[in-house]
């Protein structure tokens, strides 16, 4: 059993309507065409980053990793592949929100060098605390003014909900709660 | 069903949602043969909704990116019910942006509602008494208390009695559920103060919908038409007798553009669609007030966020109104509503910090977050109206409408007031306070749009008489929430099914009298 059959299992519905699961179980000797059981690109191969240059795209895994880092219960933000999911999110987002974050990045590791002659990816604690310090500033509801304040807490929030939303987190979740992210989609109108 | 296409119908419908479909139902189960023609299309729920794991969605359930720049309520998995704003645009200026949220689907809005059914009170209908503000509904609170009668128990709504009179008690499916630790201590600390707090009042069912509750005993009769993807362009006139003849539309699909005739037009597509409407006809607006006194309710989301140290739970209530009932505040007309409710848990972005720290930070909390939004009054102003916009057309090739709405110090002030009283009520219960803020959302994203076809005694003030008549033309009607006078900060749903009701029972008496 996969890990989508075995969701749809602990759901107690069925992945594909009764009529099509018959035709999958019959061999294709007739006119019926069968349906295959396909697969999502995810589940066989990792995105390819598009939106972030190689080195920017470095300094965002490192930040996402520790935005939100894997514990002995649940994924962390590498193992989810939040950050080329996010990267690709971005690569289709508004310009001023691709602004944000590509500045953003830029300003981490100009902070990171100004500050410890290294760029963010050769940090450790408690140079990192330093340089992400205003993710530790209370939340208000018209959020940071700083450019790059926003962007951190765009990026903690996004790497959060990229990672929670993952194949990887709800195969980790699946144990305790049943039906982990899955929820009614409504298809598209005709 | 196949109907000759030069049939003069008895009336004609436009829109499926709660207005037209409680008009549908009513008319139909009199006899009376009605034409219902929608914008959006027919389709089956079941076949329409599958279960899917949000990590199989293309954007994991991000969405996709700037599909829905003014629907806060958009999420990846109802992407495909809300309207396409790049098919059917609007305008607004820059400075004020107003979010129009909109379903094209038969049952309209009523799909996706959040259930919320109250009743107005005449502290709304006979608000200028009050307070002396705008203008008294030509209605009282004993005018539709029997159509609320009758609509509670066909949407099933539950509830409890409470006397308030604020907040009229209706015929309800009691709910005697148990509350949780925290939502006690809340309303215990709330009597400390005299703030009044009851049970949600809501329709019940796997579906609460007009296509579930109401057109289906409509179609049963045998007495109606539905006719989807039909997106109407005007009403016609007749030019001798300036009465309606009937509507053009044209098709969703293929953009072909049909005529219909009808004895009787009846508007139920939503405040701001039925506006449109009439002023794309130019009828209906002899008064100079068709467009203006748009209004809605203002929402402060989260408004406090609390946490609730020694208790975890869910449930919930409601705070009716109760400022300025007895009393009069210095700094603001009218009053708030809260919901409120308990168990829920911290989202990262309440929360300062990151890694596993927050991480574990956020665990702590699962369950222990009380949280109360605010829906405060919205007081109707003249300056806030629409427009059609002729240099804008949607897909279909029809003007659009320009929506110029902001709100002003009297619902500034009173959002302040909640906050800072829903803060007192949760330390007073010893809550220790997460977050809280009085920002409200836009204008339009509380989905509560009212106004623009205003009810009234005097024809030279008001679009619609009392029965939702409009003063200019006897044989057109508009029964949505376009005819609002007033809102308070009750969801109006319930009230539009109640004029909707006792005006399609006008409608077809008059029809009986060959009054119209």
């Amino acid at each position: 059993m996969n890990r989508r059959e075995l969701l749809y299992s602990l759901l107690g519905v069925s992945s594909l309507p009764a009529f099509l699961e018959a035709a999958q179980s019959t061999p294709g000797t007739d006119d019926t065409p069968p349906v295959f059981a396909v697969s999502s690109p995810e589940t066989v191969a990792t995105g390819v980053p598009v939106f972030f240059a190689a080195a920017e795209f470095a300094t965002f895994r490192k930040l996402a990793d520790k935005i939100l880092p894997p514990d002995e219960n649940e994924p962390g933000a590498i193992q989810a592949e939040a950050p080329e999911f996010l990267d690709f999110l971005l690569s289709q987002s508004p310009a001023p929100l691709q602004s944000l974050y590509r500045n953003g990045v830029r300003e981490l590791d100009k902070r990171s060098l100004a500050r410890f002659k290294r760029p963010f990816t050769a940090l450790e604690q408690p140079e990192i605390a330093t340089v992400l310090a205003p993710l530790s500033e209370a939340w208000t509801y018209r959020g940071p003014t700083e450019p790059y304040a926003q962007f951190l807490q765009a990026a903690k929030v996004a790497v959060f909900q990229a990672t929670t939303n993952s194949r990887q987190w709800a195969e980790a979740a699946s144990g305790r709660r049943r039906g982990a992210g899955v929820n009614s989609y409504w298809l598209p109108f005709t | 069903m196949q109907l000759d296409p030069n049939t003069k119908h008895d009336v004609l419908i436009i829109g499926s949602g709660a207005s037209g479909g409680m008009t549908a139902y009513t008319l139909t189960k009199l006899g009376v043969k009605c034409v219902m023609l929608d914008a959006g299309p027919a389709f089956d729920l079941d076949k329409q909704r599958v279960l899917r794991p949000v990590y199989d969605l293309p954007y994991r359930g991000f969405g996709k990116p700037g599909q829905f720049s003014h629907v806060t309520q958009a999420n990846e998995f109802n992407a495909n019910v809300w309207a396409d704003e790049k098919l059917n645009p609007y305008t607004f200026d820059s400075a004020d942006p107003y979010y129009w949220v909109r379903i094209r689907l038969m049952g309209g809005k009523t799909l996706m509602w959040g259930r919320a059914s109250w009743r107005l009170s005449d502290y709304e209908f006979k608000c200028k008494d009050h307070d002396g503000f705008g203008e008294n509904w030509p209605v009282e609170y004993k005018d539709l208390a029997p159509y609320y009668d009758r609509i509670e128990p066909l949407m099933r709504v539950s509830g409890r009695r409470e006397g308030l009179p604020q907040l009229p008690d209706g015929v309800f499916l009691v709910d005697n559920s148990q509350d949780s630790a925290p939502v006690r201590r809340f309303i215990e600390t709330a009597k400390k103060l005299k703030v009044p707090t009851t049970k949600s009042r809501v329709s019940t069912g796997r579906l609460a919908s007009s296509l579930n509750r109401l057109l289906p005993p409509a179609m049963e009769t045998g007495n109606l038409t539905v006719v989807p993807n039909a997106i109407v362009r005007e009403i016609t006139t007749d030019r001798n007798t300036g009465l309606a003849n009937g509507v053009r539309f044209v098709d969703r699909i293929s953009k072909r553009d049909y005529e219909i005739r009808a004895r009787v037009v009846v508007l139920g597509a939503s405040t701001l669609e039925s506006t449109r409407i009439l002023l794309n006809s130019g009828i209906a607006n002899s008064s100079g007030v068709l467009g203006h006194y748009l209004f809605d309710q203002f929402y402060v989301k989260n408004t406090v966020q609390a946490i609730v140290k020694d208790a975890r739970g869910g449930g919930g209530g409601y705070v009716p109104r109760f400022r300025n009932l007895q009393t009069r505040e210095k700094k603001f007309l009218r009053g708030y509503a809260w919901d409120f409710g308990g168990g829920g848990s911290a989202a990262p972005a309440y929360l300062p910090g990151y890694g596993l720290e927050l991480k574990q930070k956020m665990k702590s909390l699962e369950g222990s977050v009380f949280r109360l939004t605010t829906m405060g009054e919205v007081l109707p102003r003249h300056e806030n109206f629409v427009r059609i916009n002729k240099e804008v057309r949607d897909a279909w090739g029809i003007p659009v409408l320009h929506i110029h709405a902001k709100f002003t110090d009297n619902e500034f002030e009173m959002a302040k007031d909640a906050m800072n009283t829903a803060e007192e009520l949760c330390r007073g219960a010893g809550f220790e306070i997460l977050t809280k803020h009085w920002e409200m959302v836009p204008p339009g994203e509380s989905i509560h749009e009212l106004g623009c076809c205003r009810m009234g005694s005097d024809p030279k003030t008001s679009v619609l008489n009392r029965f939702n008549q409009t003063h200019d033309i006897k044989n057109v009607f508009v029964v949505d929430g376009s005819s609002f006078v007033s809102g308070g900060s009750q969801n109006p749903t319930l009230t539009i099914l109640a004029l909707a009701m006792r005006a399609s029972e006008y409608m077809a008496a008059e029809m009986q009298k060959g009054s119209l």
